[in-house]
């Protein structure tokens, strides 16, 4: 009776204490598969995600989320998330503007609890009337020393914002860079001189 | 009376001259190829040259840590390669005003140890000393003075 009653209380505190990764990684990979996620160097895109505002001011939060794993621990780990949001309009006799756009990004890492432990800044980006039928580009550099235990970090990328006038459709794509540099630099060799032709 | 070290200091210490090791070493990636044959379509330049590098990481990278450059130089296309500037690090541009074949090889690294491949650029330097000859032409009907 001991013996299951002690399992019982093990059972229990399992349940409500045990992290969510595998849960959420499942989260992310459907995500991925629905959003064409690809790994490209380091680098995940998400394509053509696409946004629906059509009623105006009210707020209508778009998030996305991915996992990135950590593979190394040093100092110069850093997550850049750079998004490109693309306002697109099908309607041509109406202008488009923005009022407000605001992104926000959390970067999280697996905790010991039923929510994710934020560990990254807030970082809000905040644009007032852009006129818009163009991308925008947002680059939100988030530098974060990876420690030991981290195994995986997350991101959260929120975007609010709402469009001036009714029935428009605003389209958002975001990129997503986890910023482990995995690229050499370049470098380029400049002559400088009077440039001439043989004699 | 003799001093020992606890096991502590001593891992600090072997710690320490890896790091340094590590670091000297690294600082120091040297170049690795030799001159090679000048590429197609080098460029000319009369009388001087200045070379300057330029090295990016990228949007992400970790930043550059060093570039390293290396110049080799000959007078005539039959003589050998001669070292003008052993491998070292790149501070600044530098300008070359002596006729003759140049070819610099650089690379650079980046703070997380990624290596670029060695690249090399060859260019020449002519010193024109010959001055320019102008003629003079005169046109119209010619009349003699009696």
């Amino acid at each position: 009776m001991k013996t299951m009653l002690k399992l019982g209380v093990v059972l229990i505190i399992l349940l409500f204490v045990s992290p969510i990764g595998d849960s959420a990684t499942k989260r992310a990979l459907k995500t991925s598969s629905d959003t064409n996620l690809v790994v490209l160097q380091g680098s995940i895109v998400v394509n053509e995600t696409q946004l629906h505002l059509v009623q105006p001011s009210i707020l209508i939060p778009f998030s996305q989320s991915i996992s990135i794993p950590v593979k190394t621990v040093d100092d110069f780990f850093m997550v850049n998330a750079s998004l490109r949001i693309n306002i697109v309009s099908n309607f041509a006799y109406h202008s488009n503007v923005v009022r407000y756009l605001k992104t926000i990004v959390i970067i999280t890492r697996p905790g010991y609890s039923l929510f994710y432990r934020v560990i990254g800044r807030l970082i809000n980006f905040n644009k007032t009337n852009v006129v818009s039928s163009g991308p925008l580009f947002v680059d939100v550099p988030l530098r974060y020393r990876a420690t030991e235990s981290d195994d995986a970090l997350r991101v959260f990328i929120f975007a609010f914002g709402d469009v001036y006038h009714t029935h428009e459709v605003v389209d958002v794509s975001c990129h997503y860079f986890d910023g482990v540099d995995h690229v050499p630099p370049v470098t380029t060799c400049i002559l400088v001189g009077n440039e001439t032709v043989p004699c | 009376m003799e001093k020992k070290i606890s096991r502590k200091q001593k891992a600090g210490i072997i710690a320490t001259v890896l790091l340094i090791g590590t670091l000297v070493g690294f600082s120091s990636v040297s170049l690795a190829n030799p001159p090679q044959p000048p590429e197609q379509g080098f460029k000319l330049f009369r009388n001087n040259c200045t070379v300057s590098l330029n090295a990016t990481d990228g949007i992400g990278g970790s930043g550059v840590r060093f570039t390293s450059i290396a110049v080799y130089y000959k007078l005539n296309d039959a003589d050998a390669w001669t070292t003008l500037l052993a491998p070292t690090n790149y501070t600044g541009s530098i300008r070359y005003a002596i006729a003759g074949l140049y070819q610099v090889h650089y690379f650079s690294v980046d703070r997380c140890g990624n290596i670029e491949v060695e690249k090399f650029k060859t260019f020449r330097i002519v010193i024109d000393t010959t001055p320019p000859v102008t003629t003079i032409t005169l046109t119209g009907q010619e009349i003699s003075i009696t």
